[in-house]
């Protein structure tokens, strides 16, 4: 045991002392912030010089492309600077109306000419409104549960029509519809007899405020008034945790396999373990690194833990999800690092265990692939049969505690006893190959090859 | 009680037997050399003295503890394999102070600063190992194999690649660790230090023993059947085709003839005596080098390639 702490006290200070540690440490936050903040700088700094867009009103008045251009004109008005400060917050809508052509031919030579514009920049897109706008549609009628139809709107006479080079761009076609769509509904509605006002009415939205449960104040005994969901916060806590765990699982084992390649290369191996049983020396890294990996979650999560006492909602943290976090995170770095440890001894140079590595990397990214539906349905089949599968486990077990209302509670402690079990077993395992490989020179390993040591000895 | 007992061992890697039916006592006390050529079994064997290895068969005791199966050498067994291994990027101090503890020394300091200062290098206890010259960080490797004060000592090769002066530092340091009582186990290609500093030399072949003993009982064993002599004025190749002579050694400033059985040097003598004038003519022993070549062939010396496995 003694040993093993030798080897562990090694491990913790190189990787500790070393710059990598360091720079991945404050890097992680500085980028995960970072990309916001860019994010942010790069919505702020856009592109909001004048956008210019040809319309072509086949309908007999013409009068619907006349109504855009003036709500164009009123839109830059009002809406392009942020009242409170001033600065420019979206693109004015420069709309030039083109007469349509009359036949087939003229009509494709138009959309040729129209389009050719476009690619040449004068334009960025142009919109054709059919003939028969204020009649039913063909297609595109909403059913009741919210679904479109299929339709095929290439000839509907009652489409709107948007042709564009950049079809991602769609803030200003859906401008134009909402627009038009208004005027269409005003037409029907007169026509019908009812007013405008009336069919606002109708179709405004019932309100939904959802919240959390009622509880009794335990020393009061009061009601408590139900707290408000705080929804972007139970999207976050559970991705942020499991992106927290997967860091630090990379993070805490590539060092793993870069100092056992060290010690492989550098012959250093021999040495050790003319000292140390192959077992003692890996369990020494393990715990090493395992070390170095609770520092930094420890840090990070004193970091969130401030931030949230700051900003209030350091009760919809509760301790029992940090307790289990920092479980299931220290065995993911033991279950993983044991694999990683294994490579490295298994490998004869970095680039070889490169090959080797990616099988592992996809085990440890399997919960990003999941992770959508075990937020929305933490207690579904696949969330809860993904949570023991044991690779998976820690960050999918750590996701679903975090979504409200929570998982049976024998569900963790079940994982936990699986992960351990797996831990245990890639320990044994990794070592197996550790003490084969480790004085191997000359050649990788591949997977069978590892597995017969295993099986040998 | 012997430092080492190999009792028949063997150790095969898949079709290879690296190490076979093997026994051997290393007496508490002594400088013991292993010599044989590249891929005979040496490294293997150091291997299985320091449970790195384990032996397919036989039993193998050191210091008087078993040592066949699993579990990490006794801390008072110190190894120095062939391929240097240091971290690189650890100061000298801190390698030197993990390799300590991890053989279960407390406090190793007085001791590093000690060694450091007999091998020159008080200089260089806070320098990363990478900014040390080849002969320097085998010296720290050396310190680092010996600053336990072991009882049993294991080098192999410990003095290649070394200049001269940092070769008789390391020899004087290895024949200091003798007067202190410690068992030294070490492996060389270099017959002249075999000679030199061996109480008693062990030479395998093939995974198999086929010298051990004194220089002296070696060299006895072959008997005085070799003839140095110089003749005045004459190469080594007038010698060939002389009646009775097995091979003609040619070492620049002597020939050494080797007899072959029963033949009576005073003929030899006469021979060359046709052939030139001799300036110096004597019966000895063969040199343990003559006595390698004769048992490995001369390409396994002089043609020592790279380790290959064990």
């Amino acid at each position: 045991m003694r040993k093993i702490w030798v080897v562990a006290a090694r491990e913790f200070n190189v990787a500790v002392r070393s710059k990598a540690f360091l720079i991945s440490l404050v890097s992680m936050p500085i980028f995960m912030v970072g990309s916001l903040v860019v994010q942010m700088l790069i919505k702020q700094n856009e592109d909001k010089s004048d956008q210019k867009y040809a319309v072509i009103d086949r309908s007999s008045s013409g009068a619907y492309a006349k109504v855009l251009e003036s709500a164009a004109a009123r839109r830059n008005e009002s809406q392009l600077v942020d009242p409170k400060t001033g600065n420019p917050v979206q693109s004015a809508y420069r709309i030039e109306i083109v007469p349509p052509a009359s036949g087939d031919a003229a009509t494709d030579e138009q959309r040729l000419a129209l389009s050719d514009r476009v690619r040449k920049g004068e334009l960025e897109g142009f919109l054709e409104i059919g003939p028969d706008l204020a009649k039913a549609s063909e297609g595109s009628l909403p059913v009741l549960d919210g679904r479109r139809r299929p339709i095929n709107v290439e000839n509907d006479r009652a489409a709107v029509k948007f042709q564009t080079d950049t079809p991602l761009k769609d803030e200003f076609p859906n401008w134009a519809v909402s627009v038009l769509h208004a005027v269409v509904m005003q037409q029907k509605s007169s026509a019908a007899g009812i007013t405008p006002q009336l069919i606002e009415d109708a179709l405004r939205p019932v309100p939904l405020v959802v919240t959390r449960l009622t509880k009794r104040d335990p020393q009061t005994g009061a009601i408590q008034a139900a707290k408000s969901e705080n929804r972007a916060l139970s999207l976050l806590l559970p991705m942020g945790l499991s992106l927290l765990m997967f860091m630090m699982i990379l993070v805490s084992t590539t060092p793993l396999l870069n100092s056992v390649l060290e010690e492989k290369t550098a012959r250093i191996a021999e040495v050790l373990l003319g000292s140390v049983t192959p077992f003692q020396l890996m369990m020494g890294k393990l715990l090493g690194m395992l070390g170095v990996s609770l520092i930094s979650v420890a840090l990070y999560l004193g970091g969130v833990y401030f931030a949230a006492v700051r900003y209030g909602f350091a009760d919809s943290i509760p301790t029992s999800l940090i307790v289990w976090f920092l479980v299931f995170q220290s065995l993911g770095v033991l279950m993983f690092g044991s694999l990683f440890i294994a490579i490295g001894a298994a490998s004869n140079d970095a680039k070889d265990s490169q090959s080797l590595i990616t099988p592992v990397m996809l085990l440890a990214t399997i919960p990003f692939f999941v992770m959508v539906s075990v937020i929305e349905k933490p207690n579904g089949g696949l969330a809860t049969g993904m949570s023991f599968f044991p690779f998976a486990s820690p960050s999918i077990m750590v996701m679903r505690l975090a979504v409200p209302p929570g998982i049976p509670t024998w569900q963790p402690w079940a994982a936990t006893a699986l992960v351990v079990a797996t831990s245990i077993a890639c320990v044994w395992a990794g070592s197996r190959v550790f003490r084969v490989g480790l004085l191997m020179q000359g050649k990788s390993a591949n997977f069978a090859q590892m597995l017969k040591w295993v099986i040998n000895g | 009680m012997p430092a080492v007992e190999i009792h028949e061992v063997t150790k095969t890697f898949g079709s290879h037997t690296a190490v076979d039916d093997l026994s051997l006592e290393v007496p508490e006390g002594t400088i013991y050399g292993f010599i044989g050529p590249n891929g005979s079994g040496k490294t293997t064997t150091l291997r299985m003295i320091m449970r790195i290895f384990h032996p397919d068969r036989g039993r193998i005791r050191v210091l008087d503890q078993d040592a066949t199966d699993t579990g990490a050498a006794d801390d008072a067994v110190a190894y120095l394999p062939e391929e240097r291994g240091l971290y690189r990027q650890m100061k000298v101090r801190d390698v030197l102070r993990f390799y300590a503890r991890i053989k279960g020394m407390t406090d190793p300091d007085p001791e590093i600063d000690r060694w450091l200062g007999r091998m020159g290098l008080e200089a260089w206890a806070d320098k990363k190992v990478q900014a040390l010259s080849k002969g320097m960080s085998q010296k720290v490797q050396f310190i680092a194999t010996v600053i336990t004060r072991p009882k049993l000592v294991l080098l192999d090769e410990p003095f290649s690649g070394l200049d001269p002066v940092n070769g008789e530092v390391l020899r004087e340091a290895v024949l200091s660790l003798r007067q202190e009582g410690t068992t030294v186990i070490f492996s060389t290609h270099d017959m002249s230090v075999a000679e030199k500093m061996c109480d008693a030399i062990f030479m395998i072949y093939k995974g198999k023993k086929v010298l051990n003993g004194t220089l002296e009982q070696i060299q006895d064993s072959y008997g005085e059947d070799t003839v140095r002599v110089r003749l005045a004025g004459e190469s080594a190749s007038s010698l060939n085709g002389l009646p009775g002579v097995n091979r003609v050694s040619d070492f620049g400033r002597y020939q050494e003839l080797q007899l072959d059985r029963g033949t009576d040097s005073q003929a030899v003598l006469a021979a060359l005596m046709e052939r030139g004038e001799v300036r110096h003519f004597e019966l000895s022993r063969p040199s343990l080098l003559d006595i390698f070549v004769r048992i490995a062939g001369a390409d396994s010396y002089e043609n020592q390639p790279e380790d290959s496995h064990a």
